[in-house]
């Protein structure tokens, strides 16, 4: 279920929605249960998050329907 | 500095009930708790300096002993140290039962780890405001020198390190007799991961390159400790991320991991860092059972665990079997035999890569054709394929293990020889130059090694039951869809204890 408040993004590899949080120190960080903390390998759209705030974050990519 | 996250995205298929059901989840004890003093230890910022720097000596003694000493190899500390002591202790100590802890201790990162640094115990901590300014770059909390590129995405797996791993392998009759080759590569490795370390971030080296990371990180999987977050509610409200992010106690996770998440060992070198990161002191080190990591996540893990499987086979066959010509063609440096090297490693390389994938897949394929009918149970081969692999862990390193076990027993007396002469120089520095050494209970060796991979089968048999209900959910469907591959595990450990009994 998905929340009210609560930001989602899909995850290619796990097939679900997960939860993204907003990193007090800059870029955001989502729970994705299929890397698991394993950015080192993870090849899943949210990759570019699980640094959160480890410096540059590339622009997101562009899903057709976006909010501005 | 960074662009808001869509609230939803719109495009994607609705969340599938795919979400696997949890494997057995054993039990832990919190080894900073249990063992006093071991959590002040890692916390120590000199901690792995310390181990490092005399890891970091012998190899350079070995190195010397590679160029200056005798070039007969079983004289000479390079090969009965590297090939023989280190590789039995890593299998069969290390690996199952402190994970990665070789990587603690490890010197081939040590210079570029330190160019990266520009330090060699201290941490360069950065405060926010400071972020743009100053020399090197800034990643999370702290500053590195060098490139820090990223790590090419197409590259961020273990292929590297499984083909890696396949050509030293298939040249190790080489390095168990000529000790110049085993100078040139360790030499090399030294050169290549300095040259990474000074162009990619962090540990890029270690995580996709290293030849001997592949199997430490598939066999860790195993491993009866772990380094993981407490309490996940801690990590929820944690607003400082030092485990990831650095911190003027530590670095951000070398390893590219993020470890208040980390769920398996495979990735994690063990170095402390988030250890000493975490603010809320919520990571720590574990014991656990035995396999308690159970996803295999990719074609490059099962592809090693296949390689290693397959290696072990070809070793076995070349070196404790029977048939003489094999050892000749895999000895290509005394026998200068090129058509019957090029044989062996195509055979050796066509085995590892397409015929044991290739068997076991069949099999895969034929448990998921018997429960075809069943409603319910047509699931992806992907996922039934990695789950049907992952006892290939527990197994191989068991058959590995069987297999050092000879190695190191009857090449125990040139241990004591070479400490004593470690250059071959006919020196006798501990009286023990000349020491003769009788195996230690020889004929107990295959009994031995038939318990070894009797157990190896039990927990493959074991694990893959496991995940053959997780998939599967119901016993009797999970048992028919895992039973070719069992009938598979039972026919290969029957054949190995035939040749090692026999
Ligand atoms: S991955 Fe390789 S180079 Fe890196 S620490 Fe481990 S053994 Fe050493
Ligand atoms: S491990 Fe420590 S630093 Fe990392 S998220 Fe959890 S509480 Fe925060
Ligand atoms: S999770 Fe990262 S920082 Fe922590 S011990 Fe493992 S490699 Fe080091
Ligand atoms: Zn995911
Ligand atoms: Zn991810």
């Amino acid at each position: 279920m998905l929340e009210q408040e609560v930001d989602y993004l899909f995850c290619d590899w796990c097939r679900k929605h997960v939860p993204c949080h907003r990193v007090p120190s800059g870029g955001w960080e989502v729970d994705c249960p299929g890397c698991a903390g394993e950015c080192v390998r993870c090849d899943c759209y949210l990759r570019r998050y699980c640094f959160a705030n480890r410096g540059d974050f590339p622009p997101l990519r562009k899903v057709e329907g976006d909010p501005k | 500095m960074s662009e808001p996250a869509p609230r939803i995205d719109p495009t994607s298929p609705a969340d599938g009930e795919t979400t696997p059901a949890p494997l057995t989840r054993g039990r832990r004890i919190d080894l900073f708790r249990a063992i006093p003093g071991l959590g002040w230890l890692a916390k120590r910022r000199s901690f792995q300096f310390w181990v490092v720097l005399p890891n970091l000596f012998l190899f350079l003694l070995f190195l010397t002993a590679g160029i200056a000493g005798t070039p007969v190899g079983n004289r000479n500390i390079i090969i009965v140290f590297v090939w023989i002591l280190w590789w039995f202790l890593l299998i069969s100590l290390l690996v199952p039962f402190v994970s990665r802890i070789w990587c603690t201790v490890c010197p081939f990162p040590f210079f570029g780890e330190w160019a990266q640094r520009r330090a060699l115990i201290k941490v360069r901590a950065v405060a926010p405001k400071d972020r743009k300014s100053g020399p090197g770059v800034v990643i999370g909390r702290n500053r590195y020198f060098g490139l820090n590129l990223k790590w090419p995405k197409r590259l961020s797996n273990i292929w590297i390190q499984n083909i890696g791993f396949l050509f030293l392998c298939t040249f190790a009759a080489l390095f168990l007799t000529r000790p110049i080759v085993s100078v040139v590569v360790l030499g090399s490795l030294f050169v290549i991961a300095t040259t990474l370390h000074l162009i990619y971030r962090q540990r890029a080296f270690c995580s996709y390159v290293c030849p001997v990371s592949g199997f430490l990180s598939l066999y860790s999987m195993s491993s009866t400790v772990e380094v993981r977050a407490k309490d996940a509610g801690v990590c929820d409200k944690c607003k400082d991320k030092g485990c990831l992010a650095g911190s003027e106690k530590g670095w951000g996770c070398p390893w590219y991991v993020y470890p208040s998440k980390l769920d398996r060992n495979n990735y994690c070198g063990l170095c402390m860092e988030c250890v000493k990161t975490c603010p809320s002191d919520n990571i720590t080190v574990n014991a656990r059972p035995f396999c308690s990591d159970r996803l295999l996540k990719g074609w490059d893990e099962a592809w090693k665990a296949f390689i290693m499987l397959s290696l072990a086979l070809a070793y076995s066959v070349t070196f404790l079997g029977p048939w003489g010509f094999i050892k000749d063609w895999a000895n290509v440096a005394e026998k200068q035999d090129w058509a019957g090297f090029a044989t062996y490693t195509a055979i050796l390389w066509a085995t590892a890569l397409v015929i044991v994938p290739g068997i076991y897949a069949a099999a895969v394929g034929l448990g998921r054709f018997i429960v075809r009918k069943v409603p319910g149970a047509a699931l992806p081969f992907k996922d039934v394929f990695l789950g049907f692999v992952y006892p290939l862990v527990p197994l191989g390193l068991l058959t590995w293990i069987a297999f050092s076990l000879p190695l190191i027993l009857v090449n125990g007396s040139y241990i004591a020889m070479v400490i004593s002469d470690p250059f071959g120089f006919g020196w006798d520095l501990f009286g023990t130059a000349n020491m003769h050494w009788t195996p230690v209970v020889p004929e107990w060796t295959p009994y031995i090694q038939v318990v070894l991979l009797l157990g190896g089968l039990f927990f493959a048999l074991r694990v893959g039951f496991a995940h053959a209900t997780r998939l599967y959910r119901e016993t009797r469907v999970a048992l028919r869809a895992f039973l070719p591959v069992g009938c598979l595990l039972g026919v290969f450990v029957g054949s190995l204890i035939f040749l090692y009994a026999a």
